[in-house]
């Protein structure tokens, strides 16, 4: 009896507790919820979705995508490899070559057919894709933003620097990592993959040469339409001026001389200030101001190689006496570009990048003068060239030292612009790319070096004047590596 | 306010609603102890053999002031009484007279009617029905509650189950039933059926000298001999057998399965090894059943009862995500209900030694002095002498004057020869280190009535370190009140924890410069040193034509004035309020709630007096050209840094709770939901031209550079910075364990984390995380027949916990650092590329026990063996730089980590004089099973400071380039894919893995530790042996690229090889200039610098002379206990011949230490 009662009891218990579970749940999370946001002041909707920290930024707005381009570091560096291959360095002595620490410094020195002997992620080919990622990055977010006149005028400013950004990247790596520019064959020279889109998921083959050099002027296009034309004093931000620069020293590169020419009229035209050497200290290690009047896009060699640095400390390197001895006595240029040490022996001071000891390679009007000058040789304008010429010399010469050139026969004066273009962009990363065109137009550069008792040589139009693609970049995307 | 920062006027801005937290909880805790007993009722005395009814009515009647209503018929009906009883109360007392009497009573507000009882049929019924409920509580010998015990009516199926508190309560008992009441361990007990059974103090089972454990998971505490799970208990008594400030050096070898790695000054723990490569590996931290994410060494270890370790997937899957490295559970102290007021007083002073400073090795002066002149002569200064203003060491400095003539060879030589029997050690010895003192004082006062139990202590610790100058302090508070409400069917309770503690350093570190410098002259006067990278002593003598301030550093001048030093204040509090409701008999529901909050100002004042801030104003300052005057864009005055971070967490948590037991199924389940907020914030700011007398100081422009006094450079001011980050979670958790007759135990958990670290997409689905366990108590099975055996039990469980790594999102995501462009604009970088399939880590967890315990508990312990497999572990996979990045990090990583966790007690002697011995013994070896990233050359496999996952290998691999010896020239020999090679810039770059010599873990593989103890009436001695086997270690070498632009901090100068033959004594290469960066990192990275780390060390050893009531009748207190304890006693045995203790590779050991305490219990 009692024990059917109980078990009455039981199931009535039991019955009960299976509905009112789901209620006390519920009751439960409310409580939970209740209790826990009586302490708070704000809103709770999103609560899963809130920022974790402060120092994140998800890039959404003008300032933020701003943010992403002043990025110096990113964007800032070109590729340290044509300035270990050319002619503007020896190493003080074998010792010192046997010391270096990284091996692309040692093989690329000596062009070795394999240059990275194992090392990966050495900067030269990836620092340029980062600063392509970012610029894609910033395309991508922009074009998610509403345009409105307010921002309009910010837009376009950020719109044309990533824009200009991405074919300054892409420039400098088809100059290095596709053979000297070839008309004929562009359409099947390989030139480099080209990344439109922020996508990480996605692999690009190799383009073709013309591929590249189309991209690359259809986003200076773009930069050219959308950026201001008047000169900005961070000289990271391009304007239309830099970008008629770049444009210039590419349609050289390419040997487009014509269309290389209205590039730096068109630049000239909107600045052509030039830096008076009169004013500059000689004595001083850094010579220059962070912003040098001539400078107008600044970028430097990252500073990976302890033989590239640009301090009277670096005691591995002598610049070549070859070099050295072009000077003029009176040519300030001498003493401003190099210290000399107690030895005879000479090494780099700081260029127009001031600060840093890393050589400055970016984009300057003495190096548009010279491609003004190089240009008009080229079509027999001895007068125009000799006055670009003369322009930009007589403000390297001590003032009234300097004697105007005047040289009539355009092949020599053509020579002789391009002695001055050495002369004066030395250490400026163009050396390179200026023996593989000229090499390319028969001028017929031979490179030799010699080490421990070996001569090493590089005939003009050798293919290893085209650098190796990283072997990491090959194994993992599978792309086709250059012929060397 | 209640907060205030003395001295300075800096307010803590506490939220407003905390302080009124804050208050309401010291309210009810006050208004809760004083109603402690407040409770009386009429007591009855009564002493009659074979009294007339009627008399002994009256008795009582007289006694307790009760009225009573009968008849004078129904008296005579009464049969004569015997009865004995003393202050029981009147229901005992009528319920004893009416025992065997054909009348009944009832009682109604202070009257008592008598009736004569009526038999109908009815009556009869509902005497089958007549019922009582029966109340109590089961508890240990040493009184603590027994959970899970229980309780039948013996005959009948009824039966329940105590609860978290021991407590347990049955309806409708019949008042003559027999309760029989049981728990594991435990020699089961039968009673009477009453209303209120108060404490039943169960006995243990003959021969086991422990109580039976109960662990907390945090959530709940399980019996431990009913848990699937792998727990570990480190009970009070182990807890508190060391001595310290804090509570995590407490663990060290106490326990299995925990490793506790004291390298340098870090100390890291970690449970059952290693299951992540890059998120965090830290175990989580529980305490008062919520993570404490704070700073742990606020806690006061007298606060703590016990911890338990949740080492497995059943134990710790509860807490999810964050529960992939274990869990350790702190339980701190509260009350006992029923209990009268104990005041426990514990006390103790530490000592311990100074630093040993000559324990790193280092070249002697004369030898830098030696190494300087062989600089010298190659030129190397030649530079620097050039440069006026840069430094210069002495020694160059006579060189060069004995170069330029102005002092004679033995002039020269004679200066030098001073120089070299000086050694800075010595001073830094006399000036920089004393013995430290810590003193802990600790007070609290506990106990309870039958409806609340309180425990209240206060605690403060003084600890003066062995560095000169350096010294903090802790105070602790922690009051806790429990209490019934609602017919005991509400229990509520609060928890409130304060600290706060200070830090003060006097004095900016000295980082020595040059072995024979001194930084005081004989009578003890500070005198001026040379700092690297600093100004030469010529230039600072001149201090720019007298126009700039004294330019010298006196470190010993700032030490004792304190010119340079830092204030640290951290203030900290707790609060954490429950409640629990009987909704009706299995079921409760929970709520808890916590709030912590904790801030910590720190000042770091630089008066004008100090180096820094003359520095500064010098370097910044120049000369007008048109005025001729000195300015100083940087103002006069000292600098002031001040700097504050806070934490606060909240958290809340509802909870259903079911307990059930019928007849031999017993079903215990929880279910929750947890909302959680951890949130951290942090600002540094930075005042110049501080008057501390005026409080003033004056702007700076942030963002200036000021060009430098001498060339070339620029000073800047520090930038003030800010910053913040908040964790958000949500949790729904499931744990449920069935047990059938205490034989077969089944358990199962689940839990959902979701939290705003990963992005939306990752949120969505949470991450789920499940256990299921099983436990075979063996010796209960009738077939078992070993009567020697006490207990078998076999366990296992599987199931998966979680790590979290708060680095990585889902989106793009940029960081901006407070630096900016050379253009002075403000940029970003991209941290993080979009991963929109980012999960959880996850680690799947296989644990298989045995739990025995044979010849009467003389012997007993567990065995277990566990495999970890990490999951979907984030680590970075290459991908083709042409997409802009080098590495995709993502969920790419898997490893495996094996082990086996190994405690046996045994009891060796157990007479008067008794023995005992407890051995730990744990193995945990992992490997990294899939990794697909590029290890990297052979270069960055050696100088891997971190960890570099190479598949196959251990996480943390200890690899060296193969040695060839030194050649004849003194050259070290290396290989080059297997051939004997000098290319050492290609043997570095090189990607041949076998070129390389692998020799293990750099992580103990085996490890644990022996303690004995011996105790004889009243006196009692441990000691701790413990022991790290299967590691390596890697030892500093020589490096002459280091040495010569200064660093002279290296072993082993003195066995170079200077002569042809060396090579057959030596392996440390000769000295060349210039030195050649490649070769000396080949050497430093070959295998002649890899010993093994195995050791047995002698850990500590503690006497406590224990007295007691049962002792000394006449003590004045209930428990007097003298103790000294002593630790860092050295090693007894290592395989290591370059150290003399293995773990201390840079810098000094710990010093020994000893301490003295006492503790009284009243």
């Amino acid at each position: 009896m009692a024990r059917h009662i109980l078990l009455v009891v039981h199931l009535v218990l039991r019955q009960f507790f299976k509905t009112s579970i789901m209620k006390i749940s519920k009751f439960i999370k409310l409580c939970s919820f209740i209790v826990f946001f009586l302490t708070f002041s704000s809103c709770k909707k999103n609560f899963l979705d809130e920022k974790p920290n402060s120092a994140i930024i998800l890039p959404t707005t003008l300032d933020e995508f701003q943010m992403l381009m002043e990025n110096m570091t990113v964007h800032g560096f070109t590729i340290n490899l044509p300035l270990l291959s050319s002619d503007e360095l020896e190493y003080i002595n074998y010792d010192t070559y046997l010391a270096l620490r990284q091996n692309v410094a040692k093989n690329t020195y000596i062009w070795n057919k394999d240059i990275f002997g194992g090392e990966i992620n050495t900067g030269d080919w990836n620092n340029q894709y980062t600063s392509i990622f970012y610029a894609n990055n910033v395309i991508a977010g922009l074009s998610k933003i509403p345009r409105t006149p307010e921002n309009d005028k910010k837009w376009k400013f950020l719109f044309g620097w990533a824009h200009y950004c991405r074919a300054f990247a892409y420039f400098d790596l088809v100059k290095n990592f596709s053979p000297p520019y070839d008309l004929k064959n562009a359409k099947t020279l390989l030139g480099v993959p080209l990344r439109l889109n922020p996508s990480i998921d996605e692999i690009m083959p190799r383009s073709t040469q013309e591929q590249t050099y189309d991209r690359i002027f259809t986003d200076l296009d773009i930069a050219l339409n959308n950026l201001e034309p008047a000169m900005s004093l961070n000289k990271n931000q391009p304007t239309k001026i830099t970008c008629y620069a770049l444009g210039a020293r590419i349609y050289l590169s390419m040997g487009e001389f014509i269309k290389s020419e209205t590039y730096a009229d068109n630049c000239l035209t909107l600045y052509n200030k030039l830096t008076d050497y009169n004013a500059i200290s000689l004595t001083d290690a850094n010579p220059f101001r962070t912003i040098d009047t001539e400078l107008l896009y600044h970028t430097t060699a990252p500073g990976v190689y302890t033989s590239l640095t640009v301090t009277t400390a670096n005691n591995n390197i002598n610049i070549p006496q070859r070099l050295i001895s072009l000077y003029n006595t009176n040519d300030l240029r001498l003493p401003i570009y190099f210290a000399r040490r107690a030895n005879g022996t000479y090494v780099r001071k700081r260029g127009y990048q001031r600060s840093g000891s890393y050589t400055s390679t970016g984009l300057a009007t003495d190096e548009i003068y010279l491609i003004k000058a190089e240009c008009a040789a080229r079509r027999d304008d001895v007068a125009t060239s000799t006055k670009y010429l003369n322009d930009l010399l007589v403000k390297r010469f001590k003032t009234g030292t300097f004697a105007p050139i005047n040289i009539t026969d355009p092949s020599l004066l053509l020579d002789k612009v391009l002695e001055e273009r050495q002369k004066e962009l030395i250490w400026r990363g163009l050396r390179w790319d200026d023996i593989r065109r000229l090499n390319k137009l028969g001028a017929n550069f031979t490179l030799s070096r010699l080490l421990n008792g070996v001569t090493y040589a590089l005939l003009p139009n050798d293919v290893r004047f085209t650098f190796p693609i990283p072997d990491n970049e090959l194994m993992l995307s599978g792309i086709q590596q250059n012929i060397r | 306010m209640i907060f205030t920062h003395p001295g300075h006027g800096h307010h803590v801005h506490w939220p407003k609603q905390i302080v009124r937290i804050m208050k309401l909880c010291i309210l009810i805790m006050t208004t809760l102890l004083l109603q402690v007993s407040a409770v009386t009722k009429a007591q009855i005395t009564l002493s009659e053999k074979n009294a007339p009814f009627e008399k002994v009515i009256r008795s009582i009647k007289k006694q307790s002031g009760y009225d009573f209503f009968y008849n004078g018929h129904d008296m005579q009906k009464a049969h004569p009484v015997t009865l004995n009883l003393r202050n029981v109360s009147i229901e005992e007392a009528l319920k004893a007279c009416f025992e065997g009497q054909e009348l009944s009573y009832t009682i109604d507000e202070k009257t008592v009617v008598i009736k004569e009882k009526t038999l109908s049929f009815m009556n009869k019924v509902a005497q089958i029905f007549q019922s009582i409920e029966v109340k109590g509580r089961v508890v240990g010998d040493k009184g603590s509650p027994l959970p899970g015990a229980s309780i039948k009516v013996k005959g009948t199926d009824v039966t329940t189950i105590s609860n978290s508190d021991g407590e347990f309560s049955l309806s409708r008992v019949d008042e003559k039933a027999v309760l029989v009441i049981s728990f594991i361990g435990y020699e089961s007990k039968e009673l009477n059926a009453a209303k209120d059974l108060g404490n039943i103090v169960m006995d243990l089972t003959t021969g086991r000298l422990e109580e039976i454990a109960i662990v907390s998971t945090g959530y709940e505490f399980v019996p431990k001999e009913r848990a699937t799970g792998s727990f570990t208990l480190i009970d009070n008594k182990t807890f508190n057998r060391s001595v310290s400030p804090d509570i995590i050096s407490r663990l060290n070898s106490v326990t299995n399965g925990l490793l506790y790695q004291q390298e340098g000054l870090g100390t890291t723990l970690s449970v059952r090894g290693r299951s992540t490569l890059f998120s965090n590996a830290k175990p989580l931290i529980v305490i008062d059943n919520f993570p404490f994410d704070g700073d742990i060494s606020t806690i006061n270890p007298n606060d703590i009862e016990n911890v338990t370790i949740l080492k497995d997937a059943a134990a710790a899957a509860i807490w999810g995500t964050r529960a992939g490295n274990g869990v350790i559970v702190f339980t701190t102290k509260s009350g006992k209900y029923n209990q009268p007021t104990s005041i426990t007083i514990n006390s103790n002073i530490t000592v311990g030694g100074k630093p040993d400073l000559y324990y790193e090795k280092q070249l002697t002066s004369s030898e830098v002095i030696d190494v300087e002149k062989f600089l010298f002569n190659q030129g190397v200064y030649t530079g620097t002498i050039n440069t006026n203003y840069m430094v210069i060491s002495p020694v160059v400095d006579i060189l060069q004057k004995q170069k330029l003539g102005t002092l004679t060879t033995s002039q020269a030589n004679a200066a030098i020869d001073v120089l070299r029997g000086l050694n800075i050690r010595d001073q830094l010895n006399q000036y920089y280190y004393r013995q430290s003192v810590n003193q802990q004082y600790n007070l609290n006062i506990s106990g309870g009535s039958k409806i609340n139990k309180y425990f209240l202590s206060g605690g403060y610790d003084r600890n003066s370190s062995s560095n000169v100058g350096q010294s903090n302090d802790r105070f602790t508070f922690k009051g806790n009140n429990q209490f019934k409400l609602m017919k005991e069917k509400l229990i509520i309770s609060t928890d409130f924890t304060f600290n706060s503690s200070s830090r003060d350093i006097k004095g900016s570190a000295y980082n020595k410069f040059l072995p024979y410098e001194q930084i005081a002259d004989e009578s003890g006067s500070a005198l001026p040193v040379l700092i690297r990278g600093g100004l030469r002593a010529s230039f600072t003598d001149d201090v720019g034509g007298g126009l700039l301030l004294d330019w010298k550093y006196r470190p010993l001048d700032e030490l004792r004035n304190g010119y340079a030093s830092r204030l640290e204040k951290n203030l900290g509090f707790r609060v954490n309020l429950g409640a629990e409701y009987k909704v009706f008999e299995p079921l409760s529901v929970s709520l808890n709630y916590q709030y912590y909050g904790a801030s910590t100002l720190g000042e770091s004042p630089r008066t004008i007096e100090s180096f820094e801030a003359r520095n500064l104003i010098n370097s910044a300052s120049y000369i007008d050209q048109t005025t001729g005057l000195l300015v100083r864009p940087i103002p006069y005055g000292g600098i002031l840094g001040k700097d504050n971070s806070t934490f606060n967490a909240k958290a809340a948590r509802g909870q259903l709770n079911f307990n059930k037991l019928l007849a031999d199924h017993e079903i215990t389940a929880i279910a929750g939901y947890e909302v959680r907020q951890d949130k951290t914030a942090n600002y540094e700011t930075t005042l110049y031209g501080y008057n501390p007398d005026r409080a003033s100081s004056s702007p700076v422009d942030q963002t200036a550079e000021f060009p430098n006094y001498f060339i070339p450079g620029a000073s800047s001011v520090n930038p003030n910075t800010q910053g913040w980050a908040v964790d958000n979670s949500v949790s729904y958790y499931f744990n449920a364990s069935y047990a059938f007759r205490t034989k077969y135990v089944l358990s199962g958990s689940y839990r959902k984390d979701e939290s705003n670290l990963f992005g939306v997409k990752a949120n969505q689905k949470g991450v789920p995380l499940w256990s299921g366990g099983l436990l075979w108590n063996l010796h209960k099975e009738a077939f078992f027949k070993l009567p020697w055996v006490d207990k078998l039990a076999l366990r296992a469980t599987l199931g998966y916990n979680g790590n979290v790594n708060k680095n990585i999102t889902a989106y793009l995501t940029a960081q901006s650092l407070n630096t900016v462009n050379l253009y002075q604009q403000n940029y970003s970088t991209i941290i993080n590329a979009p991963n929109e399939n980012l999960r959880w880590e996850r680690v799947r967890n296989v644990n298989l026990g045995i739990d025995f315990s044979v010849f009467q508990g003389r012997l007993s312990g567990s065995v277990e063996l566990f495999d970890k497999r990490g999951f979907d572990l984030i680590g970075s996979n290459p991908i083709a730089p042409q997409v802009g990045q080098v590495l995709y990090t993502g969920n790419v990583a898997s490893t495996k980590t094996r082990g086996i966790d190994v405690q046996i007690n045994s009891v060796n002697v157990n007479q008067k004089f008794k023995w005992l011995t407890t051995l730990i013994f744990n193995t945990a070896k992992d490997e990294v099973t899939n990794y697909q990233d590029y290890t990297g050359n052979n270069e960055s496999i050696i100088s891997a400071n971190g960890i570099n996952p190479i598949v196959g290998f251990p996480i943390n691999s200890m690899f060296a380039y193969r040695w060839g010896g030194l050649d004849q020239n003194g050259n070290p020999k290396g290989f080059l894919n297997g051939v004997s090679s000098v290319d050492y810039t290609s043997i570095r770059q090189s990607f041949n893995i076998k070129d390389l010599d692998f020799y293990g873990s750099k992580i103990p593989t085996i490890y644990g530790s022996v303690r004995n103890t011996f105790s004889y009436k009243f006196v009692e001695l441990s000691f701790t042996i413990g022991y790290k086997y299967g590691y390596y270690i890697r030892k500093s070498a020589l490096n002459y690229t280091s040495l010569y632009a200064g660093a002279f901090n290296q072993p082993d100068f003195e066995r170079r090889w200077q002569n042809p033959g060396d090579e057959l004594k030596t392996d440390v290469p000769k000295m060349i200039y210039p030195s050649n960066n490649s070769s000396d990192s080949y050497y430093n990275g070959a295998s002649v610098h890899i010993e093994k780390g195995d050791q047995i060390r002698f850990q500590d050893i503690q006497l406590n002379f224990n007295l007691n009531r049962q002792l000394i009748r006449s003590l004045p207190l209930s428990n007097l206990s003298i103790y000294a304890y002593a630790t860092n006693l050295g090693l007894i045995w290592k395989s290591s011949k370059t150290f003399a203790d293995p773990d201390v590779r840079y810098g000094s050991p710990y010093p020994f230490s000893c301490s003295f305490g006492l503790k009284t219990i009243f």
